[in-house]
């Protein structure tokens, strides 16, 4: 991730607070959709952030901001992980840590690998990252956070849920 | 673990000069069950040790590497030998013997690599390194597994049921799960956790490492602004085009002195080149320049320096002209008045004609004076005085006559003539001389002009014409030098302008630089092959975590699993050898007792009722247990077919009689299953030994020697 994306994205969390992490995952979606995902649907249930068709495999990502250099998944979130995996999805950890050189990890998440309620740092999900995924979105993200990051800020969630139904494959839950 | 490995064992021990066994020493270990009985001293303990340092050569020896305090001041050799300290272990192995020998040369350090040598009964020999490998290969045990299952020492014979590493170690190795905990302790040795936080904080301390880096960058280009300012060009304008139009006006600038001065403007760079050949010729132009102003200097003061001389030349030419031009004038007027010197010569000469005549004239009146002389004194001497005798005249009047004649023909009378003449002839000679001197410093008057006119003639240049006015010259030259002077002046004026210029240009071209690489720092840092390595390479130490956790895991499941099903074979075991030794009323008293976390499995000893039995016991206790915890050990390796043989140093210490007797059941039932090799004093349990139902017993008596110089080995 470029530095500048990194800038833009911290400029937002000072302006726009505990909303950061919805609109982070907001941009995902918007760099997902300029990719060539087939669906992508928003999801606020336990486990689920962001559900797409990916080649025709069903993907599904928990969405994980920290403001320090750590993340937490509670037992609820394995729960809800660990029923879409019996279902046959490929479930992925998308954490994106608070530190100048961090980039998306896209972790492909194996019930058990990880300890509930702890707080993790980006090691145990770089061992299971798909590093083919993270180079479908990298360049894309930051042109997308370039782009739309002013409309995070300045509308918020509405905003850039206008420029979500811009893209035929986006579809609200 | 293969139960299908023939079971080494040894069976003849070879000591020589080792510590109490002075010369060689053999002992048979081809029986199930071997016994030394000796009293103190008698060397017992120098057998036993003699086969671990076989086995393990310094590991044995060494304090730090033995875990045996007392073995830190070890002397290795016989005290007093003169020879190698050998010891070799015969073993039995598939297919014939196999002969280990460990050897330290005489006076050989402890911590000098010893000799490890194995001859193979294929006639293979092995060294060194080879041999540990072929050891291991055949899953002989290394040290540690030895102190643990394989001896007894006096020393340790406690710690493998109260440390509780040692004890779960143990009996987990009772259980079959050696290889099990093997991989979970050395997992854990790895410290998985610590590797993550290891690579987190490496990863920190590396980022924070990139964000200084991303910061020179800016900090550099700040103090460029700084010093821009400082030269009164706004940062803001100190762009592109601000470098290139100073840069293009500065080269322009840079072409014209060139031209003036006669430098070769050929390594002038273009004004839109590249930031760094800008740099480089900014700073090297005002030295160049520099440098032709000195030659300048040089010429200018060359140039004046000859103007001067030739001035100087001048001015030694003119009074010199007109000394000559005097000179000349006086001799013309003493021509004018005096005549030719050739004229005054010819008169010279006439008065010489005129004098030559006089001495003549001279000599003529001095003859006829003398005539008359004679005259006078022929009349003189005539018979008649008073007459002359030719002419008869009177001699008086004759006298007289001759007188006036002598009188009229004196030469004095030609000297007024001779003085007249040398008047004459000295005035000429004295006219003469003022001529030719005159002529004289004529000459030398024009000599000297000549030589001043050629003196200034070597000063003008070559080819100049001698027609040339030096007047006109000199003010051509003077006019050259006032030129050079103003070069100079321009130049000097040009270099300080250029100065503040090129250092402009320098920064600016820096600047653009600084910009470059901040852009670089601050925007592509994370897609460079480097940070994509480093992100690589934290991801496979993350990897190699996750399969050493998962490979942990995977060994504590098992480990789980198979002490399930083989714990009671081991309590059964276990608990038979305790009640040997300390007696049947004790039966069941004795267990072993799990305990799982969620990362480990340790090993507990209890009691029927679930108490730690180690903390009920007394000595004697205690040792039986430890002793029953080894036989147990012994019994399980060799039923798993795994090489086991067993050397006790004097086990029945605090056992009373009974236990003694129990001790010696004990052993002769572990014997059974693995060799035992065991030291005591005579005794209770070297008597309950000789009676033991063992069915290959083989008793040694161990004496010193008279002279005290070793041992004497005899079987009993």
């Amino acid at each position: 991730m470029k530095q500048e994306t990194h800038r833009k994205l911290e400029q937002m969390r000072a302006e726009v607070g505990r909303d950061y992490g919805k609109l982070v995952q907001k941009l995902l979606a918007v760099a997902f959709l300029e990719t060539d995902v087939q669906k992508l649907v928003e999801r606020s249930t336990q486990g689920i952030d962001l559900e797409m068709q990916i080649a025709g495999e069903r993907c599904v990502f928990e969405v994980k901001t920290s403001e320090s250099n750590s993340i937490r998944l509670s037992a609820k979130d394995f729960e809800g992980l660990d029923r879409l995996v019996e279902d046959g999805a490929s479930v992925y950890i998308a954490a994106l840590m608070n530190g100048p050189l961090e980039s998306w990890i896209l972790a492909r998440y194996t019930p058990g690998e990880f300890p509930a309620g702890k707080d993790l740092s980006s090691f145990p999900f770089r061992a299971h990252r798909d590093s083919d995924l993270e180079r479908r979105i990298l360049t894309a993200f930051d042109r997308v956070v370039d782009r739309d990051v002013h409309t995070a800020i300045t509308r918020r969630q509405g905003g850039m849920d206008e420029v979500l139904q811009g893209y035929p494959a986006w579809g609200r839950a | 673990m293969s139960g299908e490995r023939f079971p080494i064992r040894p069976v003849l021990l070879i000591a020589e000069n080792f510590r109490g066994l002075a010369k060689e020493h053999s002992l048979d270990l081809d029986r199930e069950l071997t016994v030394l009985v000796g009293r103190n001293g008698a060397g017992k303990s120098s057998l036993l040790v003699a086969m671990e340092w076989c086995l393990f050569g310094a590991e044995a020896t060494r304090k730090s590497d033995s875990g045996i305090a007392e073995r830190g001041d070890w002397s290795l050799a016989y005290d007093g030998a003169a020879g190698d300290v050998r010891v070799t272990l015969e073993l039995a192995v598939e297919g014939g013997l196999a002969r280990l020998t460990r050897c330290r040369t005489a006076g050989g350090k402890a911590r000098q690599e010893d000799d490890l040598l194995l001859e193979l009964s294929d006639e293979e020999v092995l060294r060194g390194k080879e041999v540990q490998d072929w050891l291991a290969w055949n899953q002989l045990p290394d040290w540690k597994a030895w102190k643990r299952s394989f001896c007894q020492h006096q020393e340790l014979s406690r710690a493998r049921v109260t440390e509780a590493a040692d004890r779960s170690t143990a009996i987990a190795g009772m259980l079959g799960l050696d290889e099990y905990r093997k991989v979970s302790d050395d997992l854990k040795k790895l410290k998985v956790k610590r590797l993550e936080q290891r690579a987190t904080e490496e990863l920190a301390s590396l980022q924070g490492d990139q964000l200084r880096a991303l910061e020179r960058p800016g900090l550099e280009l700040r103090d460029l602004e700084n010093q821009l300012e400082r030269h009164g060009v706004a940062v803001a304008q100190a762009g592109e085009a601000e470098l290139e139009r100073r840069t293009a006006a500065l080269i322009t600038s840079a072409q014209g002195l060139a031209g003036r001065l006669g430098i070769d403007d050929s390594g002038l760079p273009d004004a839109d080149g590249p930031a760094a050949e800008l740099q480089k010729w900014a700073q090297r132009w005002p030295t160049e320049v520099r440098r032709m102003l000195d030659v300048l200097s040089r010429e200018r003061g060359e140039l004046a320096g000859r103007v001067q001389s030739l001035g100087a030349s001048f001015e030694a030419l003119e009074p010199a002209r007109r000394a000559e031009a005097d000179s000349r004038n006086v001799r013309d007027r003493l021509a004018t008045e005096l005549g030719s010197v050739d004229g005054l010569r010819g008169q010279r000469a006439v008065l010489a004609e005129k004098r030559t005549g006089l001495e003549a004239e001279r000599q003529r009146r001095d003859a006829l004076g003398s005539l008359l002389r004679d005259a006078v004194a022929v009349v003189k001497d005539a018979q008649a005085p008073d007459r002359c005798p030719v002419c008869d005249q009177d001699r008086s009047d004759l006298e007289r006559a001759i007188q006036a004649k002598l009188d009229e023909r004196a030469p004095d009378s030609l000297e007024g003539e001779f003085a007249d003449l040398d008047a004459r002839d000295a005035k000429l000679q004295e006219q003469i001389t003022k001529l030719e001197e005159a002529g004289a410093a004529c000459e030398t008057n024009q000599r000297k002009v000549r030589a001043l006119e050629e003196q200034v003639r070597g000063q003008l240049p070559v080819g100049a014409s001698e027609s040339a006015s030096i007047d006109e010259l000199q003010r051509g030259w003077q006019e050259d030098v006032r030129r050079l002077g103003l070069q100079c002046e321009a130049g000097e004026a040009h270099i300080t302008q250029h100065r503040g210029d090129a250092e402009v240009v320098a920064i600016l071209a820096k600047l653009r630089d600084a910009r470059a690489r901040a852009r670089v720092a601050a925007g592509e840092l994370t897609e460079t092959p480097e940070f994509q390595e480093l992100q690589g390479v934290i991801d496979a130490a993350a990897g190699f975590a996750s399969d050493l956790e998962a490979l942990g895991s995977l060994a504590r499941q098992l480990e789980d699993e198979r002490s399930d099903e083989r714990i009671a074979s081991v309590n059964e075991s276990i608990d038979s050898y305790f009640s040997m030794i300390v007696g049947a009323s004790q039966r069941g008293r004795v267990r072993v007792q799990p305990k799982k976390t969620a990362t480990k499995v340790s090993y507990q000893l209890v009691d029927e009722r679930a108490r730690v039995i180690t903390g009920l016991m007394n000595q004697a206790a205690f040792n039986a247990l430890s002793l029953a915890a080894l036989f147990a050990s012994a019994e399980s390796r060799a039923r798993q077919g795994l090489p086991q043989f067993l050397v006790l140093d004097d086990p029945g210490q605090n056992l009373d009689d009974a236990h003694q007797a129990g001790l010696a059941s004990a052993l002769a039932t572990c014997a059974g299953f693995a060799p035992v090799l065991v030291a005591t004093i005579p005794g209770a349990l070297a008597e309950a030994l000789s009676k033991a139902d063992a069915k290959d017993v083989r008793t040694f008596s161990l004496t010193r020697t008279d002279d005290g110089t070793g041992t004497l080995v005899r079987e009993a």
